[in-house]
C-alpha cells in the first residue's frame, strides 16, 4: 500500500509535471502582482479623472479581474478544461443567485449608484427618516454618520427605491422664516425691519436678494415669511442666530401675536 | 517706525505695534516665542486711518477684540502687514444700473476691500483677513451654477475723482468694451480679484492692474484682459504685493450681472 502511493506520487511528479505546476505558480503570482499595481494604477488613473469612489470601484474590478485571469490562466496550464469548469460555475452561480436575492440586488443597485451619483461621501443627505453624512458608499450598503453621531448602515437596494434627498449637493441653500401676525400689523413697517435683520447679518448673502412677503392669511392673523440664502454649512448657525433676532427685532416693533417658524427649504 | 504701514516693522520682546488700516485697529505684541494679534473695528466704513504706532508694552487687549497667538522662533522680530487682494471675486452691484451703448467703450472705477496678510521675513504666513468685511454673495445664473464672491456696492464711478481715498481699499480701473450692435445693460461687475496685484500710486490710493473685460456673444460672458499695469491715473504706483492666481488672459469669464437680456439702442 505504502509502496503504491509513494510509486503514484513519484510518478505524478514528472518532469514535464513539475514544469507545468512551476509554470502555473508563475503565472499565478505575476497575476498577482499585475492585479496589484494594476487596480492601484487604474484608482489612480480614474481619481485623476473622476471621484474617489469611482476609482475604488475600478480599481477593485481591475484587480479581481486580473486575479481571475490569472487563476484561469494557472488551471489551463495545468490542463484544466476551463469551458466545463465556467459552466459549472454558471449554473453554480445561478444556484447562489436564487439563493441570495437580496445579496444580489444590493450589489447591482451599488453599482446603479456609482453610475448615477447622487450623493458623494462627505454629503448630508435624508433617506427615509434617516439623515446624516455619507461615510461611505460600498458595493452593499451605504453608511451613514447621524448628526448625534450614530452609526447607520443602509442597504443600497432601499438607497435605490427610497427618495433621497441631498442637502448639502449645492453650495448655497435658502432658510425661510415664517411669522403669524394680527390682521392690522402694519407690513411694510414688518418688512423694512426684517429686511434690515437680513442685511446686517453676516452669514446672510446679499445676492439672491432676502425676501419679505404675505404667505398667507389666517381669520385672525396673517403668516409673513422672510427668505434668505446663505451658504449651505452655514444653514444651521444662520437658523439659529436669525429667530432670534427676528423675535428681538418684532418686539422692537410691539408685534402681537403668533410664533416664529423656521425652515429650509428643500 | 515705519512711514507706511505694509513695511517691515520691527517688534521687541515684550512690545507692540498699534496699526490703524481704515475701520480696523491691529495690536500686535511680542512676547517670548509668541506673536499676539488683536483686531478689533471701529465700524466706520469710510475711516481713512493709516498709522502704525509703537507701544513700548503690551497691552491688554480689549474684551471685544478677536486675539490669535502664533508660535515662532525666538530670534524673529520683523514683521510686515501687507495688503494683498481678496481672496474670491469681488462683485460690486451698481446702485443704479448702467447701460452701455452699441459699439462703446467705458471706464468704470471700482472699489475692493484689501485683505491683510501678516508675515515674517521669508514669507512665513500668520494669518490674513480683511480690513473691512465685505458680505458674500453668490454670483451666478441660477443657484445651482456660479460662485461665491464678496459683494461690494458701488456708484458705478465714471470719474475717478468722486472716489474717496480710503486705505482699506483698492481701486480698479475697469474697461467695458461693448463690440455689439446691441445695448448691454449692466447692474453687477464681476471682478477677477485673485488675478489682481496691489498697486500704491503717491496720492496714496490702493490700484490694481487695469481690467479690460470684452463683452461676447451671450451676454452674461466677457472675455477678460488682465493688463501688465495700473492705468495711467495710478501716477508713479509701485506694486506692492503680486496676485493670488496666474492666469491667461483672454478666457471666457462670467463677468455681468445683465438686468435686461437685450435692450435696443
Amino acid at each position: 500500500m505504502n509502496f503504491d502511493l509513494t510509486d503514484r506520487v513519484v510518478h505524478f511528479f514528472t518532469p514535464e509535471r513539475i514544469a507545468e505546476l512551476a509554470s502555473a505558480l508563475f503565472i499565478l503570482l505575476a497575476s498577482l502582482v499585475a492585479s496589484r499595481f494594476g487596480g492601484r494604477w487604474v484608482r489612480r488613473f480614474v481619481l485623476a479623472h473622476n471621484d474617489a469612489e469611482r476609482a475604488v470601484l475600478a480599481g477593485r474590478l481591475t484587480t479581481w479581474g486580473l486575479v481571475l485571469l490569472g487563476f484561469g490562466m494557472a488551471l489551463d496550464e495545468l490542463g484544466f478544461q476551463l469551458r466545463i469548469l465556467l459552466g459549472a460555475a454558471g449554473v453554480l452561480s445561478v444556484a447562489i443567485g436564487f439563493a441570495s436575492q437580496t445579496t444580489l440586488s444590493n450589489l447591482i443597485s451599488g453599482i446603479f449608484l456609482f453610475g448615477e451619483r447622487p450623493f458623494a461621501v462627505g454629503d448630508i443627505i435624508e433617506i427615509d427618516t434617516v439623515s446624516g453624512e455619507v461615510l461611505s458608499i460600498d458595493m452593499m450598503a451605504t453608511t451613514l454618520r447621524t448628526m448625534d453621531n450614530r452609526f447607520v448602515r443602509i442597504p443600497n437596494e432601499l438607497i435605490i427605491k427610497t427618495k433621497v434627498t441631498n442637502q448639502s449637493r449645492y453650495l448655497i441653500r435658502r432658510l425661510e422664516i415664517t411669522v403669524a401676525m394680527a390682521l392690522d400689523t402694519d407690513f411694510a413697517r414688518v418688512r423694512g425691519a426684517l429686511l434690515d435683520v437680513a442685511q446686517r447679518h453676516p452669514l446672510c448673502l446679499a445676492d439672491p436678494v432676502p425676501a419679505v412677503f404675505i404667505s398667507g392669511f389666517g381669520e385672525l392673523s396673517m403668516t409673513v415669511t422672510l427668505w434668505l440664502w446663505t451658504r449651505t454649512k452655514n444653514l444651521q448657525e444662520l437658523r439659529a442666530a436669525m429667530t432670534a433676532e427676528v423675535q428681538s427685532e418684532l418686539q422692537k416693533l410691539r408685534w402681537v401675536p403668533g410664533s416664529v417658524n423656521n425652515s429650509a427649504n428643500k | 517706525m515705519t512711514a507706511d504701514f505694509w513695511d517691515e516693522t520691527v517688534i521687541s520682546r515684550g512690545r507692540a505695534a498699534r496699526f490703524r488700516v481704515g475701520p480696523l485697529v491691529l495690536t500686535i505684541s511680542r512676547s517670548a516665542q509668541e506673536w499676539h494679534l488683536a483686531r478689533e473695528s471701529t465700524g466706520d466704513a469710510i475711516d481713512a486711518s493709516a498709522s502704525v504706532e509703537a507701544l513700548d508694552a503690551m497691552p491688554q487687549a480689549a474684551e471685544h477684540a478677536e486675539v490669535t497667538r502664533y508660535a515662532t522662533s525666538p530670534g524673529s522680530e520683523r514683521l510686515s502687514v501687507l495688503p494683498v487682494v481678496p481672496d474670491r471675486s469681488v462683485v460690486s452691484r451698481l446702485d443704479r444700473p448702467l447701460t452701455i451703448l452699441a459699439r462703446t467703450s467705458v471706464t468704470i472705477y471700482i472699489g475692493a476691500p484689501v485683505w491683510l496678510r501678516i508675515v515674517e521675513p521669508g514669507d512665513r504666513r500668520l494669518t490674513e483677513f480683511p480690513a473691512w468685511r465685505p458680505k458674500e454673495t453668490w454670483f451666478g445664473p441660477n443657484t445651482r451654477e456660479g460662485e461665491l464672491c464678496y459683494a461690494t456696492r458701488t456708484l458705478g464711478r465714471l470719474v475717478l475723482d468722486e472716489m474717496q481715498i480710503l486705505p482699506h481699499r483698492m481701486v480698479s480701473a475697469v474697461s467695458i468694451r461693448n463690440d455689439r450692435d446691441e445695448a448691454l445693460a449692466i447692474d453687477r461687475v464681476n471682478l477677477p480679484a485673485r488675478r489682481l496685484s496691489v498697486y500704491r500710486a503717491k496720492d496714496g490710493r490702493f490700484w490694481t492692474e487695469a481690467v479690460t473685460l470684452e463683452r461676447t456673444l451671450r451676454d452674461e460672458f466677457a472675455k477678460i484682459h488682465v493688463g501688465d499695469e495700473p492705468p495711467t491715473e495710478a501716477a508713479g504706483a509701485v506694486r506692492i504685493s503680486g496676485p493670488r492666481d496666474v492666469e491667461e488672459s483672454g478666457r471666457l469669464f462670467r463677468a455681468f450681472g445683465t438686468l435686461f437680456t437685450r435692450e435696443s439702442p
